[in-house]
């Protein structure tokens, strides 16, 4: 991995882990789940382990597509990919970024409880803007490389794409809808501003990525080149699941409320279940550059 | 026009396996080892290219089969067929 890279890597490791050890705990937690003070800063390096694992392996993932990218950048493909790159690129970066935001945010509303609304309102537009931005650049090279490979997703897939973002949506709406409080209360928004500046970005977003996803899955299914076919599908495999893996986790937001119903060590298991398959959609992808590499290598 | 239609032929060859890669590979392979512009590919540089190509390709994938086949289009385009060595076997040995 570039040296770069992997100062980006260590200071924001570094930031993030400061800003777990440092302030002390909230009461509220501690009493919640029956925890000292040094106990709880414990756990929280519990949490900074697989998440630096996973930014290490976002940033693994990006460097390995950016060698590729490099190594074709001046062809037709080589320009789509620069796409997809930037976008896998955003989110990789918005990994360490929006959680070193929200840790701050976090102990800004802890010390100073007025500022929660503006705190709030923040940390739900960093939610969409970063996905958001690298989900319309993977969206652009997507169209690319399916213009490339001449293949259009059918009026059937189009239509089942459109149905399952509609569903994504209105249960969205439904689960927050239905967790406790209103909607002023949690996201600090009247009705109309939540439904067209959250909501709607939301919808539209999960609506790029997963048709990003099948028009990446149908490049690597119908692009001339049998070799090089086989050498996309990993690369695609690891694409759709970051993909996937984002609109996920942004959904399973909705049910933050419900997860702290649960038991600490059930949070934790499904954490890191979560985080796990998430590093391994990023290492999918540095194996896939990595195989396409080696066509422009030898 | 000959030379750039024997470039393109082969280019056209290697696209049925490489896809987009195929214009990269073909002149990385015509430039590096035959030392000279692709569009100035003759019919006499084509045996040497085939060798140097079927090297690649057993560097990218394992599927000998593919490869032979392959190798015996481009050889068509030499005007000529022969059995591909099989450098999997011969660097195992």
């Amino acid at each position: 991995m570039r040296a770069k890279i992997l100062l980006l890597f260590c200071i924001f490791v570094s930031v993030y882990g400061l800003l777990l050890l440092v302030p002390a705990p909230p009461q509220e937690t501690l009493d919640k789940y029956h925890l000292a003070a040094s106990s709880a800063r414990l756990l929280n390096m519990t949490i900074l382990i697989p998440l630096a694992i996973l930014w290490l392996t976002a940033f693994y993932g990006y460097d390995k597509l950016n060698s590729y990218q490099t190594a074709i950048a001046d062809s037709k493909d080589g320009e789509q990919v620069a796409k997809i790159k930037n976008g896998i690129f955003v989110l990789a970066l918005g990994l360490p970024v929006s959680a070193i935001i929200i840790r701050i945010l976090n102990l800004w509303t802890l010390s100073n409880p007025s500022v929660e609304s503006t705190a709030t309102i923040l940390q739900n537009y960093l939610g969409i803007l970063i996905p958001f931005i690298a989900f319309a650049y993977i969206s652009w090279g997507a169209r690319g490389l399916a213009d490339l490979s001449r293949r259009r997703p059918s009026q059937h897939v189009l239509n089942s794409i459109v149905l399952l973002t509609l569903f994504l949506g209105f249960g969205y709406t439904y689960l927050i809808a239905r967790a406790p409080g209103t909607i002023a209360d949690v996201y600090h928004l009247t009705v109309a501003p939540f439904l067209f500046t959250i909501i709607l970005p939301y919808t539209y977003m999960w609506f790029l990525g997963l048709f990003a996803a099948y028009e990446i899955y149908l490049y690597s299914r119908k692009i001339k080149g049998i070799i090089y076919r086989q050498s996309w599908r990993l690369m695609s495999y690891g694409l759709v699941a970051i993909i996937i893996f984002s609109i996920l986790l942004q959904y399973l937001g909705t049910l933050s409320t419900q997860l702290q119903a649960l038991s600490l060590s059930w949070v934790l298991i499904f954490i890191y279940v979560l985080l796990v398959l998430w590093a391994l959609s990023y290492v999918l992808v540095a194996l896939g550059a990595k195989r396409l590499m080696k066509i422009e290598e030898v | 026009m000959i030379r750039e239609n024997l470039y393109e032929k082969v280019v056209e060859v290697t696209t049925v396996y490489l896809g987009p890669a195929a214009d990269r590979f073909v002149s990385r392979q015509v430039r590096s080892h035959l030392n000279k512009e692709p569009k100035l590919l003759a019919k006499r540089d084509l045996l040497s290219l085939i060798d140097w190509i079927e090297a690649a390709m057993f560097l990218i994938s394992d599927d000998t089969e593919m490869v032979a086949r392959y190798i015996d289009e481009l050889q068509g385009l030499a005007g000529g067929h022969r059995k591909p060595k099989n450098y999997a076997k011969s660097n195992a040995s």
